[in-house]
Formats: C-alpha cells, sequence, structure tokens
C-alpha cells in the first residue's frame, strides 16, 4: 500500500511539471530543456527555508515563487532571442549553469551532500505526516494544476500563444507583442515548477542536486513528447505511462544497475519512436 | 604562469577543436544539432578500449579498427535515422529530438557494458613525454595537438579545392538550389557523416588515452565542441578552429580565477553572452544580400 501510496504521489509531481513544461513547449512552442532548474530552485527554497531559517512550508513556497519568478524573468528575456532548435540548446545550458551553482555554492546549498531533514507541512494548524494525507494534497494539487493549464488552454491569452507558436512574425504584424507574451508564460511555468520542487522536497525529505540535472529536463522533456504536445490530457497521460514503465522493469527482478539503464534505453527509444511515428504525441495537438 | 595558461590552452583547445570541425562539417549538409555525433566520440574511445583490454589487439591496430567503427556508426545513423526522417519532412527540432533519443539509447549501452566507472586508455603504450621549451607534454597531447593542425589543414585544403568540397559548400550555401541542379545531396551527406565520424572517434580515443572515459563524455565532448563552433561563427571552418581555441582560453582563464568546478559554468555564460550579442561568431564572415 505504502508503495502504491508513493508511486501515486510521484506520478501527482510529474503529472504537475508536465503540464507547466507543457505550457511552454506544447502551448507556445518553444522547445525549454531548462524546467528541471526552476523545479530544483523551488525545491531548494523549501530546503533550504525550513531546515536553516526555519519558515513554514507555505511561507517558502513562496520564496520560491519570487526568487523563481525574478530568475525566470531573466532567463525568458535572455531566451526570447532564440528560436527552434538554438532555443533548445541555450536552455540545456542554462539548465547545466542551475545545477552547477546548485552543486557548487556550498555554503547555501551544502554542495553535493545535499540537504536532510525536510519536514511536511501543516495545512490549517494539521500536519501531514502522514503520506496518505500528503497524496490528498499533492492530488487537490494536480487537480487545480489541470483546470490552470485549460484555463490558460481556453482564454485569450492561450490563444495568442498558440498564434506566435504557429507563426510569429504573422502575430506580431497583427499588433501583438510576442516577445511579451513568451515572457509572461516562460514566468507563469518557471512558479509552477518551483512550487512543485517545494511539494517534492517536502515530500522526500532530503535533496541534492543530482536530481536537479539537465537528465530531469530531458526526462519531463520527453513525457510530454510521449502524451502529447500542447495537451492537458497527454501531460498526465505521458507522465502515467514513463512514472509507471519503470516499475514493470522492477518487477521483473532486474539489478537495480541494470534496470536503470534499460529504462534510459526505454526514454531514449520511445523519443525516437514518437519522433519518427507521431511528433505531436499521443494526444497531441501541436507537431513541431 | 601566463604561459602555462596558453601551453594549457593549446592542448584543450585542440581537443575542443577535433570536436568542434566534426560539429560544423556536419552542420554545413545537415543543419541540426546532432547530438549523436558526441555519442559517435565515445564509441571510437570505448571501442579502442575494448579492443586492446579484452580481446588483446595492439594498439595500432585497435585505433584503426576503432575509427572504421566510428565512421560506420556515423554512417548507419545517418542511412537508417535521419534520412529517412529528413525524407519525411521532419523539421531541425524534431530531428535534434530524435538524436537526443539515439544518444540516450548509445549512453545508456555504454553504461551497461563497460561501467560509469572512470577507465583509460592511458595505460597502454602511449606515454612518454616531449621537452618543449621548458614545459613537459605528454605525448598524446602532442599527438592532439599535431592532428588537430594537420586535420584543420587537410579540411580546409579539402573543401576549397575538390569538387566534393565544393559540393559540401554548395549544399552549406543552399540545399534546395543544389538538389534542383541536380546534385545528389543525400550522398553527399552521407560521406560527410563518414568524415565527421572518423574525426569524432579520433577525438574520443584522444580523450581516452589523455583523461580517460565515463559514459557520459561524448555528451561533455560534443557540448564543448559546438560551443566552440559557435563562438567562432558557424560560417566557416576556421571560424570552428578558432572558437574552440578561444573557449579554451577563457575555460582556463576562469578555472585560473575561480576554481576548477566553475569550468562548465564559464563554458556556458560564454556561450550564451556571445549567442546573445555576438550571434555570428567572433569571427564572422561578411554576410552578403
Amino acid at each position: 500500500m505504502e508503495y502504491l501510496i508513493n508511486l501515486a504521489i510521484l506520478f501527482c509531481i510529474y503529472g504537475m511539471l508536465a503540464l507547466s513544461l507543457n505550457l511552454v513547449v506544447g502551448m507556445t512552442g518553444l522547445l525549454s530543456l531548462a524546467q528541471a532548474a526552476f523545479y530544483g530552485i523551488g525545491a531548494y527554497a523549501c530546503a533550504i527555508g525550513m531546515t536553516s531559517l526555519g519558515l513554514g512550508f507555505f511561507t517558502t513556497v513562496l520564496l520560491g515563487i519570487l526568487v523563481n519568478g525574478v530568475l525566470a524573468f531573466i532567463v525568458g528575456k535572455i531566451l526570447s532571442r532564440f528560436q527552434g532548435d538554438y532555443y533548445a540548446i541555450v536552455s540545456a545550458g542554462l539548465s547545466i549553469i542551475v545545477f552547477s551553482v546548485l552543486l557548487n555554492w556550498k555554503d547555501l546549498t551544502n554542495g553535493p551532500l545535499g540537504i536532510f531533514g525536510i519536514s511536511k507541512p501543516a495545512v490549517f494548524g494539521y500536519q501531514l505526516s502522514s503520506n496518505l494525507a500528503y497524496l490528498l494534497l499533492c492530488l487537490a494539487a494536480v487537480v487545480l494544476s489541470y483546470f490552470f493549464y485549460n484555463l490558460i488552454d481556453k482564454s485569450s491569452f492561450g490563444r495568442t500563444l498558440k498564434a506566435i507558436r504557429e507563426d510569429e512574425q504573422l502575430t506580431r504584424s497583427l499588433g501583438y507583442n510576442t516577445k511579451h507574451f513568451k515572457s509572461i508564460i516562460f514566468v507563469i511555468s518557471a512558479v509552477m515548477s518551483g512550487v512543485v520542487g517545494a511539494m517534492f522536497a517536502s515530500y522526500i525529505a532530503f535533496i541534492d542536486p543530482s536530481t536537479f540535472q539537465l537528465k530531469e529536463g530531458i526526462f519531463l522533456f520527453t513525457i510530454i513528447i510521449v502524451g502529447g504536445l500542447s495537451s492537458a490530457r497527454g501531460s498526465i497521460a505521458g507522465a502515467l505511462i514513463l512514472i509507471s514503465l519503470p516499475e514493470i522493469l522492477r518487477f521483473i527482478g532486474l539489478p537495480y544497475e541494470t534496470a536503470a539503464q534499460l529504462q534510459q534505453i526505454i526514454y531514449g527509444g520511445l523519443l525516437v519512436l514518437m519522433m519518427v511515428l507521431k511528433p505531436q504525441g499521443l494526444f497531441g495537438k501541436y507537431k513541431m | 604562469m601566463f604561459v602555462q595558461l596558453l601551453i594549457n590552452t593549446l592542448i584543450v583547445g585542440s581537443g575542443y577543436g577535433l570536436i568542434a570541425m566534426a560539429f560544423r562539417l556536419m552542420y554545413s549538409v545537415s543543419p541540426f544539432f546532432n547530438l549523436t555525433l558526441g555519442a559517435v566520440a565515445a564509441i571510437g574511445a570505448y571501442v579502442t578500449f575494448y579492443l586492446i583490454s579484452s580481446l588483446g589487439f595492439n594498439p595500432a591496430s585497435a585505433i584503426v579498427l576503432a575509427l572504421a567503427f566510428s565512421g560506420l556508426v556515423a554512417w548507419s545513423l545517418e542511412a537508417f535515422v535521419y534520412k529517412p526522417m529528413r525524407d519525411n519532412g521532419s523539421s531541425a527540432m524534431v530531428l535534434l529530438v530524435a538524436s537526443l533519443g539515439v544518444y540516450t539509447i548509445f549512453e545508456a549501452l555504454i553504461h551497461l557494458l563497460f561501467g560509469a566507472q572512470y577507465q583509460t586508455l592511458g595505460t597502454i603504450n602511449l606515454s612518454g613525454q616531449i621537452d618543449v621549451w621548458f614545459a613537459e607534454i605528454p605525448l598524446v597531447q602532442v599527438i592532439t595537438i599535431v592532428s588537430n593542425a594537420l586535420i584543420f589543414i587537410g579540411l580546409s585544403w579539402f573543401l576549397e579545392h575538390t569538387f566534393l568540397g565544393r559540393q559540401i559548400r554548395a549544399v552549406n550555401d543552399s540545399a534546395t538550389l543544389s538538389h534542383i541542379i541536380g546534385m545528389n545531396n543525400s550522398r553527399l551527406i552521407m560521406i560527410v557523416s563518414v568524415l565527421a565520424g572518423l574525426i569524432l572517434g579520433l577525438a574520443g580515443i584522444l580523450v581516452g588515452y589523455d583523461t580517460g572515459m565515463e559514459p557520459t563524455m561524448g555528451f561533455n565532448l560534443l557540448f564543448k565542441g559546438m560551443i566552440g563552433a559557435i563562438i567562432g561563427g558557424m560560417g566557416s571552418l576556421s571560424g570552428a578552429f578558432l572558437g574552440a581555441f578561444f573557449l579554451a582560453f577563457a575555460e582556463n582563464l576562469g578555472v585560473w580565477v575561480f576554481a576548477s568546478e566553475w569550468r562548465d559554468v564559464v563554458a556556458f555564460v560564454i556561450f550564451i553572452t556571445f549567442l546573445y550579442f555576438r550571434p555570428k561568431g567572433i569571427f564572422q564572415k561578411k554576410v552578403k544580400n
């Protein structure tokens, strides 16, 4: 039972990350590989806030939102210069920079040793000590994120983003300040994944930089590619598929190291397969 | 101290230069960020390692076979993955993502077959050093410097003076136009793939002898080569050659000023700064309209 609850919580976390990334990659057509960086910054804001500063969970979430918001604004401004594959490479570079900072700024992040003893949040004075209670919080957050995604999707703001994705020059010629739109959605997406980072840190109780490498950003990217670009349903489906897949390998009883690499091979194979057969993903509405 | 910095720049830059030239060569006929190029370099190193340590080949024949294998891998990837996709009209982004998938598979395979630990080719016979001036440079680094220079000269001559080289430049200028006049672009891309594969394999083997190898080496090498090629300017081969040295100089300067763990940060900050302020590179060619 604990195993299933753990799996469900992980699934919620990746579902939300996929939703946040799909706002940028799917809806706006910006191929960002930097999502793991903001996820990590949110997680570290929570970890440092709760352990060193003794703040409450929700205060640290606000702290994470603030840090991520400012940083994403700057990063988004830099990235708005680039398009297509250059966008992907530069965002990958930014992700590597953030990872290096988390790893090497030892005074702040405790370096490769990571941060221990992050506690679970208290909601209205009620301490969420069991995993089941935490799962309920996560489920509520996923549902909220799902509706939030669809809210943007249906709004005129979302329609403008999709117009930018299809033809930025044309959209600009209609009088939209497209840089502005791209910057806003980038900040929203970064802040969202930062909040998920805080939830992850508080659930797992221990974080270190290795979780927030470029590899993680690529994994998130794989989720939405498989599930479907520009689709809330696709984001959730992708997370469900890619989180449960390695569990099947676990049941076959392979040694951990072998299973981990087989998992990578499957992820890579899925990426190639999707690109050859269905570049928009299972439920996708946008084809790169 | 400053002389040491320059020597380090020469050594590191020569390693990056090989990758940068292979990347730029490939990009000139097939313009997308092909991440599998990194895997090809890693394969060169690991195949050499396997042939020498497990099958007992002597280094010379192992290196020749490994180079041939790198070329073969580069060719098959082009023939069985990228060409069909390109024929289907896939965009550069789709090709980039596919190459990310292929790279992931290769890295995991290397990891499965050889383990995650550092391994080195260096114990085998290529040690010994050469006294240059007042510095002692290990033989393998001398070979790196020399082969980088030779390949640069050879490639420049090849691109400038041979029929094949002119064809490559024609495709670089306009793939559509060269297709219209009846050139076989796909065949040309195949040839360039093999050529790039050979250079990449060599780069991987040299790194394997010099600093050692690990499964993730391909990604790190390719990124450095790519940065070198881009900050030098993608318009020319000499841009890639010089850009690699520039990157190596900046990195070593950064390591000297800060500390060695900030090497990657320095590299990427330079990369992004350059793309932002000077997207055509330092040594940009005059673009005629």
